[in-house]
């Protein structure tokens, strides 16, 4: 494939036969030699296909091999003639990650940090299906949390109304349609509020190891060895149903407008056909579930936390510092050429990245940008970033969404037999507490590669910026 | 009758072989099961009746195994046994199928990988000389 290098991190693909746009990845050379080698980039290009897109077809520096769409690719359609599709959008719709700090030290909580695990591992529901048994939902009620997202569980006494402000959309994306999601998504959200799922979601305890950049970290209320707590889920089976039934209903949309598909998976249907209005209701419900989701699980953390740690709410109280979605299609406003446009942004596995003074950056971030969220393997570390004006000009505001896996999971287990996983992690200081070993061998550190060097590619081609580094202690998984 | 996982960076996919369509689909449930957990603990008292139409044999495929997911996640029950009869109908493919089966039970059935959806990337059924294979991809 013919890639041109454009600077030290951007490579352009040109446009070639029915591509509409060219396409633009942020990689470091090392990492585009790599990527020649797969089939990501070849990814790029066939979402560069899709009628309306605008701009550019984008893949930020975490791009990994997707179905239909890469992993780490961004495309941002027009409102009016563009298409929406479920593959860009992916089966964990809105699975993303929330990050919360504390007011209590690193020194504080080092002695118990296997009592807080504890209780966060008894308080949320890991791995196989089913949430607690005191939050079943009637459908009646499961569709107002579909209408109203994170909201909802505000409302029912878990959270603070103050917590809404610090998630993207405010925790609702507006236009849900709960009545578009089939009976069987209902089935399957039905018994998993407030679950975290498996595979790569976690709850982690941490501490801000360093800090980048000292005013930013005030701003965001993070200071050198406190302790955070990051969730990392999504919509769980309500979300991976609405996605199945749309592809479904895709499949056989594109045929009928005429799209021609460089990949099924890329099925898709014209924004404003009633295809793609029903998806995008649909998907919105599914992504407020999983705000939702979010929120009852930040619930049951300051719950253990007061539980763990035997102190007053304000010293223990989690905060919520932001809540980003890495998955998720949705409208948002650009000023392109003098002009204002309405796009329908496509994220998946990439995360939004608004730039300091953006109305919907909270107040409290405005001089410094949105905060931006990036999750590591669970023996390193994870990042807190903020958005530039160069991402919103370049990227529609968006940037990378985590490390991306080195060894597939059949890799990872095979070379992690004859190995006790969690001594090695606990001699690192990291405490691991998970209902299946196998996700923990899938999961092992050595299977993702190094996110500071994803970090270090969109802070040099100047698409975020680095605010923190955050080193974990402690880690329930599915 | 075989199946093989295949790998695949961040998701994994499996590839099946069988004599007949409908022995496919069987043994895409095998392979289905596999994944989940260990195939040889499931037993085969709990039954289930399933009728899924779909516009061609890769989309009953996925439905198919889609269908599992469901049951799976709803009914907590893993299969290890179908009887599956498929026939044409209106353009499009019925299947008829029963299926026997297990209740999960967290104290025997080791989960292996749970699975969050049945693909269409790289979707593929063929028939040969040597019978029919087919390859999906699971997202998990």
């Amino acid at each position: 494939m013919h890639v041109e290098q454009i600077d030290e991190f951007r490579w352009r693909i040109p446009r070639q036969g029915k591509m509409q746009v060219e396409g633009l990845v942020f990689a470091s050379a090392e990492r585009m030699a790599e990527l020649r080698q797969d089939h990501s980039l070849q990814q790029v290009v066939n979402v560069a296909h899709l009628p309306g897109i605008v701009g550019a077809s984008m893949a930020m520096p975490d791009i990994h091999w997707g179905y239909g769409f890469p992993i780490g690719g961004v495309a941002a359609m027009d409102g009016k003639k563009g298409v929406v599709s479920p593959g860009g959008v992916g089966y964990d719709i809105n699975c993303g990650v929330r990050l919360l700090r504390s007011g209590l030290s690193r020194t504080e909580i080092q002695p118990r940090v296997r009592d807080l695990l504890t209780r966060l591992y008894q308080n949320i529901p890991t791995g196989i299906g089913k949430g607690r048994s005191d939050l079943r939902l009637s459908r009646q009620e499961l569709a107002r949390v579909l209408a109203q997202g994170a909201a909802w569980a505000v409302d029912n006494g878990m959270g603070y109304e103050e917590d809404l402000e610090f998630l993207e959309e405010g925790g609702c994306i507006q236009g849900a349609r709960p009545d578009l999601v089939s009976d069987r998504a209902y089935q399957r959200g039905r018994n998993q509020l407030g679950t975290l799922g498996s595979g790569n979601h976690f709850a982690e305890i941490q501490y801000v190891a360093e800090i980048y950049d000292e005013p930013a970290a005030a701003a965001l209320g993070l200071f050198e060895d406190q302790v955070t707590l990051t969730l990392h889920s999504g919509s769980r089976g309500l979300g991976h149903q609405v996605c199945s039934d749309h592809i479904r209903v895709m499949l056989a949309a594109a045929a009928r407008y005429g799209i021609e598909l460089p990949d099924r998976q890329l099925c898709c249907a014209p924004i404003q056909s009633p295809e793609g209005r029903n998806y995008l209701g649909a998907m919105s419900a599914a992504a407020n579930y999983a705000f939702a989701n979010r929120q009852v699980m930040t619930h049951w953390a300051r719950e253990s936390f007061l539980q763990a740690l035997k102190l007053g709410p304000r010293k223990a109280g989690l905060e919520v510092v932001y809540d980003v979605c890495h998955n998720i299609a949705k409208f948002e406003t650009f000023e392109i050429d003098g002009r204002s446009r309405r796009l329908c942004i496509h994220r998946k596995g990439a995360t939004r990245a608004y730039p300091p003074g953006h109305p919907q950056t909270p107040e409290a971030y405005r001089e410094v940008g949105q905060p931006v969220l990036i999750p590591g393997d669970m023996g390193r570390y994870s990042y807190v970033l903020v958005g530039t004006s160069r991402a919103y000009r370049e990227t529609f505001g968006s940037t990378c969404h985590g490390a991306g896996r080195r060894l597939s999971r059949k890799q990872a287990k095979k070379q992690t037999r004859g190995r006790n996983l969690l001594e090695e992690l606990e001699r690192d200081g990291v405490l691991v507490m998970a209902a299946g070993m196998a996700t923990v061998a899938e999961e092992m550190p050595e299977a993702y590669k190094d996110v500071a060097a994803v970090v270090d590619v969109v802070e040099g081609a100047g698409i975020s910026r680095k605010v923190a580094q955050l080193k974990p202690m402690g880690v329930i998984k599915g | 009758m075989a199946y093989r996982f295949i790998e695949h960076t961040a998701d994994m996919g499996v590839e099946v072989e069988a004599a007949s369509f409908e022995e496919l689909l069987s043994e895409s449930l095998l392979a289905l099961t596999d994944s989940l957990t260990e195939v040889g603990e499931v037993g085969a008292e709990v039954e289930r009746q399933v009728e899924l139409r779909a516009p061609s044999r890769e989309d009953l495929l996925v439905d198919w195994l889609n269908e599992l997911v469901y049951l799976f996640e709803t009914e907590s029950v893993l299969f290890r046994l179908a009887e599956v009869g498929v026939e044409e109908e209106g353009g499009g493919w019925l299947l008829r199928g029963t299926l026997r089966g297990e209740r999960y039970d967290p104290a025997r059935h080791r989960i292996k990988t749970l699975i969050k959806a049945v693909t269409y990337h790289q979707l593929q059924v063929t028939s040969s000389s040597r019978g029919w294979q087919a390859r999906v991809i699971f997202d998990i």
